[in-house]
């Protein structure tokens, strides 16, 4: 399973996520993450058809999107989210 | 035209002008020359200096010229960041700063440094106990404005700043763009503050980053010592002067222009308050030159439109969204979407007239 992330430097929730993800992958060593930058990706953008809402973290396995997450989740509703998923 | 976008920027008064025009012609030597020419332009910035320093009351901070208030920023968070990166990467700033900040902090915290938000209470106002507490053995760099930009919160500088004498080891940051000129200051305790001059009837082009001389930063642009070691570049004489020029007459004027401010802002609450579906998101911990409102039923976009078509000129914020008009620092204040997505920022000025609040109101009225 691979997680891929667009954010942007300017994007407040898109801080807030991330140091939320560190603490979530310390205890999920083995996703791989994959990071976009909004602004500089615009092809990975369109063709992931990221929306108006930041950060957007998409779930992929086997080349295949499973979920995505948009916007700010908490702790506990991001380990859910993973705990929902078998991870 | 009805401009009611003062935070954005103001227009020149005409004694800075004429000033700036005056520098510009007779001192327009390079303050780096070592010749005649030199020394003049060199000894005109020195007296800018000086009573730029006493007019903050201070002798123990060093003025670092820059073109404006977002590059100030920039070296103030970067500089500390760089400078510190060996006593730890932690970093404390608010949900209510502006993009040159929070940008910043995005940028850093790709490079690897921790950042977090301090709690602020339900009026938006940084909660100095919980700030405290937030304050680790590797926290580099606290950085808090003044007064928000978008909705005008003003946060307790000074008690943050005493707070922060308890940890010399961490520099507090403190943006005052939207204070300076606007309200009394004090930064005795402050490290580091921000300002630029087009916000206090200055000059586009001119800001600058007040340092305690204790507080030592990595530069963000190389060529020279110039005028400081912080920052490389031709200092700009004329523009430094007016700067001063401008500030002298913002803070000689500061009480009288508050209280034609406050007594305007007074009226136009009390007209908003009389239209349905109008909601102020400013509340009683704001500047009174800036009031941010919301009109339900119309988002913000269409009411700049609104507005714009009638003469009147005031501004809206983004940030996250990146298609919609959702205003990130109201939607922080107020949870609530629906005000984020139809909020926009009226700022006045002692300029401001009566009338013009009065067109204001009639075209808000008719939208709402």
């Amino acid at each position: 399973m691979k997680i891929i992330r667009f954010s942007a430097l300017w994007c407040m929730s898109c801080i807030l996520m991330k140091s939320r993800w560190l603490q979530v992958l310390k205890t999920h060593p083995n996703l791989e993450v994959i990071d976009y930058d909004f602004d500089e990706h615009s092809k990975e953008v369109i063709k992931y058809q990221v929306g108006n809402i930041l950060p957007v973290v998409i779930f992929v396995q086997n080349d295949i999107e499973v979920t995505r997450i948009i916007g700010e989740k908490s702790l506990k509703e991001l380990n859910k989210i993973l705990e929902t998923m078998g991870l | 035209m009805i401009y009611l976008d003062y935070s954005a920027t103001t227009p020149v008064n005409r004694r800075v002008l004429d000033y700036f025009c005056t520098v510009s012609e007779q001192c327009y030597g390079n303050a780096n020359s070592t010749h005649q020419m030199g020394k003049i332009a060199k000894e005109k910035i020195d007296l800018a200096s000086k009573a730029i320093l006493k007019m903050f009351d201070t002798d123990n901070h060093e003025v670092i010229y820059t073109s404006g208030a977002s590059e100030a920023n920039n070296l103030a968070i970067k500089g500390v960041a760089f400078r510190k990166q060996h006593l730890g990467k932690h970093i404390i700033t608010s949900v209510f700063e502006h993009p040159s900040v929070t940008t910043c902090m995005g940028y850093l915290q790709n490079q690897g440094y921790d950042i977090e938000f301090a709690p602020t209470n339900n009026m938006g106002v940084v909660d100095v106990e919980a700030l405290r507490n937030m304050i680790r053995s590797d926290t580099i760099l606290v950085s808090i404005a003044g007064v928000n930009s978008e909705i005008g919160i003003i946060q307790p500088i000074n008690e943050i700043g005493l707070m922060m004498k308890m940890f010399p080891f961490a520099t507090f940051h403190s943006d005052l763009t939207q204070a300076v000129g606007k309200i009394p200051i004090t930064i005795t305790n402050i490290d580091l503050v921000t300002f630029s001059a087009h916000k206090f009837y200055g000059l586009k082009g001119i800001g600058a980053l007040l340092r305690k001389t204790t507080t030592i930063l990595e530069p963000q642009i190389h060529g020279g010592k110039s005028t400081t070691e912080s920052r490389s570049g031709t200092p700009a004489v004329s523009l430094i002067c007016s700067m001063e020029k401008a500030l002298d007459l913002a803070v000689c004027r500061l009480d009288s222009q508050y209280r034609i401010v406050f007594g305007l802002k007074k009226l136009l609450l009390a007209k908003l308050a009389l239209i349905p579906n109008v909601v102020v998101n400013s509340n009683d911990a704001c500047l009174p030159h800036i009031v941010n409102l919301s009109v339900l039923s119309k988002d913000a976009h269409t009411m700049v439109d609104i507005l714009d078509r009638q003469g009147i000129m005031v501004s809206m914020q983004t940030a996250c969204y990146t298609g919609s008009q959702r205003s990130e620092s109201v939607y922080r204040l107020t949870n609530n979407e629906q005000r984020a997505q139809t909020s926009f920022r009226i700022s006045i000025s002692y300029l401001t007239t009566l009338l013009e609040i009065d067109a204001l109101i009639d075209v808000i009225e008719m939208a709402a």
